[in-house]
């Protein structure tokens, strides 16, 4: 049964919405927008072979016509002044920031030659690469890494963010979606940790709003008084990092009151009864004290998910950034199942089947390629098993492991990393991380300009734009069957090359070249767009510029889920094989009022970090004019009676305090903020980075690694 | 008689800053200049509840405006169908127009030397297309078009939403556990 969208745009005008008609001598290109995690259809306007005009394209279904700031302001990526046009090589000592230009050939025998040194002399798992949140290039990554023999990759994201999810949603029911299916009109929206409109979904996030608009319901849980809090229907400011057992409460309460969908659970999951008992252990007046919800808010929010339907809890970030990361996600997943929100209309989406390369694939990212010997020695792979075993979704190291590595040669000396598309600046404890990356002996940065990992590079390497690509873009991320075409529409600027050209030019030199087919970005193109039966220049002579299959439903009536036992997996064999308990626990932060009090004396304040902005995207497009003039500064969010203890006062510089370091900010009172909570966004440089804060100490979550970004301690002085 | 209004549902607008880019970008506006900017106020206590909103702040077009009054060369006028626009030929950047705007709708170019608003995209809105802001809006918060139609509009919207509650969501607990 295919639905397309019961949810669409609110009419507004008497005018209907219809892309500028182009100017004479003006061209006008369909392509896809990659400001964020992308895939918004996009009207490029260009003259002269200047882009002078961006636009949604009103008839693409993600979007429907909407951009956000950041894809209107895109243009400024492409021209801003500072861009990194042509590869650069470093002359004087590491930091100095000085710089040459060089070929491009010269740039890649030169990594090549110093990477098959390192590897010579101290074996391929000293090279270890880097890279930030998704840029679409990064399915790449794992299967160059596991040609060149490197089992060392790591992300500033990954075990904080989409790791814990993904790892347990795929245990669970077998696949995940990271969003569910706004499109037909869920009737209950929880939004737990997440800003959905205001991150890199505002196309989603929309349709939050315009569902409301349509009478669903808004359950909000978040520490912060955010704009979704203030319209929600139940708002629960929950203690940073205690959310496990808030969803374990929820679960109690759902579970007791036999609000849950029996049929569901009783023909299609394993270990219910497991469950039912683990969760008599977190009743809402226990849990009330821990988590400062009430206990009555925590049994009105429960029951209003479960008996609202469709119902759909989506994912967020901030549930990844502390050690509790892997239990909350399972109690998330049990909760979409246990309600019987699984693949239905309206609610929690499970991937439909389309035909086309799955490139996160153990195939496509040459697993088998890796030494059985070098699966041992990533670092973390002897505790991590969900992050750096056979058994996670993602196979990557354990990024504080990495760091140690580098600083101390233990267990054995890291001594190259290339930042493929990471700042840098987003690692937790910034400041021992910079002493990390000043011992190595050679540093790569491929990006687009100058980053905090840049100025103690060896050679840059300038990448292109996604207005000066071309690219499929698949919607795997979101569960929808589609493919998008991104085209060129301007060549690329100076010297600059797209991502995929990079690996397919380095693989030759370090000699896996035959396991790397492709040297064009045009015959990668062909390739993934074969078993759709066309290719690339067909694609992007097609009027729609756009792929799509039919989305099923309730999938699982023919084929069962995508686990052992073909159910969902409450109890799961393959989580207890790995050492780890299958009922999620609670477990309350390694630092935080109650496990470290003595800290808590000198750092009273909870700390949590990282609410995003909808004009940034992480550490990215502070320097687009158009975008960087709306917020300029990183602030701290302070209730005012707490601030006026500390003769702080709204706009005063202070410093943020913790036991890594300090940060410089500005104090923004916020009524919403609890008195003993305060808040610094993420993504700012120099002296405003807030990981100067936060932790990459142990202990982390036993199953991802996760370490703590959310519900530190910390302390308000004025500057 | 036609006349355009520009309505702003706050309950939808959520801060995305979408419309500051798109008049930026449709207006070539310089840096530092917005004719449109959105207003964060908040979180803060409000009669004893938290509030917190986003108030997109431009011209308001108004229909007595105190800058035609106060432009001492004639650079405003008032077009029948309700836009306000300014003559940047005549504006000599006195500011004064400004000092009695209370909208803080008037900024002033210091670049150019002259003040400019928002223009409702009337070169736009004279070809059949939307104001920029109100295209772009994701939330769709933003409303345009002849005020007696757009008010027909609300009343059906609000109508339907008020229809679309009715039924199935306020079941008591306990008389329909599926």
């Amino acid at each position: 049964m295919e639905i397309r969208g019961q949810v669409l745009p609110p009419v507004t005008t008497t005018i209907p919405i219809k892309p500028t008609p182009p100017e004479p001598g003006v061209k006008v290109f369909k392509t896809c927008c990659r400001m964020g995690h992308g895939g918004c259809g996009m009207l490029v306007y260009v003259k002269d072979g200047r882009i002078i005009r961006i636009e949604g394209d009103p008839e693409h279904p993600y979007n429907w016509g909407l951009l956000c700031s950041k894809g209107l302001a895109a243009a400024q990526l492409v021209y801003q002044p500072d861009r990194w046009k042509y590869p650069q090589k470093r002359v004087g000592k590491r930091g100095e920031d000085k710089w040459k230009q060089i070929s491009w050939d010269e740039a890649l025998d030169t990594i090549a030659e110093k990477l098959l040194e390192i590897k010579r002399n101290y074996g391929a798992e000293a090279i270890s690469i880097s890279t930030g949140t998704d840029k679409g290039f990064s399915y790449h990554i794992p299967r160059f890494a596991n040609l060149i023999g490197t089992p060392n990759i790591v992300e500033t994201g990954g075990a904080q963010c989409f790791l814990p999810a993904l790892n347990a949603d795929r245990l669970t029911y077998g696949d995940s979606a990271f969003i569910p299916d706004y499109e037909n009109g869920p009737r209950c929206m929880v939004m737990w940790g997440t800003q959905q409109y205001i991150n890199n979904n505002l196309c989603f996030g929309a349709r939050i709003i315009w569902n409301k608009t349509r009478g669903a319901k808004l359950i909000v849980v978040d520490p912060r008084f955010t704009y979704l809090a203030s319209r929600a229907d139940l708002w629960l400011q929950v203690r940073p990092a205690t959310d496990t057992a808030l969803a374990l409460a929820w679960l109690n309460v759902i579970i007791n009151e036999g609000l849950y969908d029996k049929e569901f659970v009783d023909k299609w999951t394993v270990g219910f009864d497991k469950l039912a008992e683990h969760v008599q252990e977190y009743p809402p007046e226990k849990v009330a004290e821990i988590t400062w919800v009430p206990s009555e808010i925590i049994k009105q929010a429960a029951r209003m998910y479960a008996t609202t339907k469709p119902a759909i809890f989506q994912w967020g970030n901030a549930l990844e950034q502390f050690p509790n990361s892997f239990d909350f996600a399972r109690s998330r997943a049990f909760l979409r199942a246990i309600t019987g929100n699984l693949d239905v209309p309206g609610g929690e989406k499970i991937q439909s089947p389309m035909p086309g390369v799955n490139k996160r694939s153990p195939e496509f990212q040459c697993r088998d390629r890796l030494a059985e010997e070098m699966w041992q020695k990533r670092l973390g792979a002897d505790k991590y098993k969900f992050l750096c075993g056979k058994a996670a979704a993602n196979p990557e190291a354990h990024s504080p492991e990495v760091f140690q590595a580098m600083l101390t040669g233990k267990p054995y000396p890291i001594k190259a990393m290339l930042f493929w598309g990471c700042d840098g600046q987003l690692f937790a404890n910034i400041n021992e991380v910079i002493e990390a990356i000043k011992k190595l002996d050679f540093i790569v940065v491929i990006d687009r300009r100058n980053t905090l990992a840049s100025k103690f590079a060896d050679v840059l390497l300038p990448v292109s734009t996604f207005l000066e690509q071309d690219n499929i873009f698949d919607y795997l991320r979101c569960g929808l069957p589609w493919v998008s075409l991104r085209q060129k529409v301007i060549e690329p600027m100076g010297e600059c090359r797209q991502d995929d050209e990079i690996f397919f030019a380095l693989v030759k030199r370090l000699g896996v070249g035959d396991d790397y087919p492709w040297t064009t970005m045009e015959e990668h193109l062909d390739w993934q767009l074969e078993p759709h039966g066309l290719t690339f220049k067909q694609f992007k002579e097609s009027e729609k510029g756009f792929l799509e299959y039919p989305v099923k439903y309730r999938k699982y009536e023919e084929n069962g889920f995508k686990t052992p036992s073909g159910k969902v997996e409450i109890y799961s064999s393959r989580i207890e094989q790995e050492g780890y308990n299958s009922m999620p626990t609670y477990r309350e932060p390694p630092e935080s009022p109650i496990s470290t009090p003595e800290v808590a004396k000198d750092y009273p304040l909870i700390l949590i970090t990282g609410a995003k902005y909808p004009m940034f995207f992480h550490s990215d497009y502070r320097q687009l004019p158009w975008l960087g003039e709306i917020v300029k500064e990183n602030v701290v969010e302070i209730h005012p009676e707490t601030a006026s203890k500390l003769g702080v006062n709204d706009g005063d510089p202070v410093f943020v305090e913790s036991l890594r370091g300090k940060v410089k900010v500005k104090a923004k009172f916020d009524e919403g903020m609890h008195p003993q909570v305060v808040h610094v966004y993420q993504g700012w440089p120099g002296e405003a980075n807030v990981n100067q804060l936060t932790s990459n100490k142990p202990p982390y979550d036993p199953a991802v690694g996760t370490y703590q970004l959310r519900g530190l301690l910390c302390r308000v002085k004025k500057a | 008689m036609l006349q355009y209004v520009l309505l702003v549902d706050l309950e939808r607008c959520c801060g995305c800053y979408a419309c500051e880019v798109a008049c930026k970008q449709e207006n070539s506006l310089a840096a530092g200049v917005s004719w449109i900017r959105v207003i964060k106020y908040g979180p803060v206590q409000v009669n004893g509840k938290l509030s917190m909103n986003f108030v997109p702040m431009r011209c308001r077009h108004c229909a007595r405006p105190s800058c035609i009054d106060a432009c001492s060369v004639n650079a405003i006028t008032k077009r029948s169908d309700g836009i306000v626009l300014i003559n940047e030929e005549l504006c000599t950047g006195c500011k004064v127009c400004i000092e009695v705007c209370q909208f803080g709708g008037l900024q002033f170019n210091p670049g150019k030397n002259v003040v400019e608003a928002c223009t409702m995209c009337v070169n736009r809105v004279d070809k059949g297309l939307l104001p920029a802001c109100v295209r772009a809006c994701p939330s769709r918060a933003m409303y345009f078009g002849d005020i007696n139609e757009i008010i027909e509009l609300r009343r059906k919207e609000q109508a339907a939403t008020v229809a679309s509650s009715i039924h199935t969501d306020d079941l008591e607990i306990g008389l329909d556990l599926r």
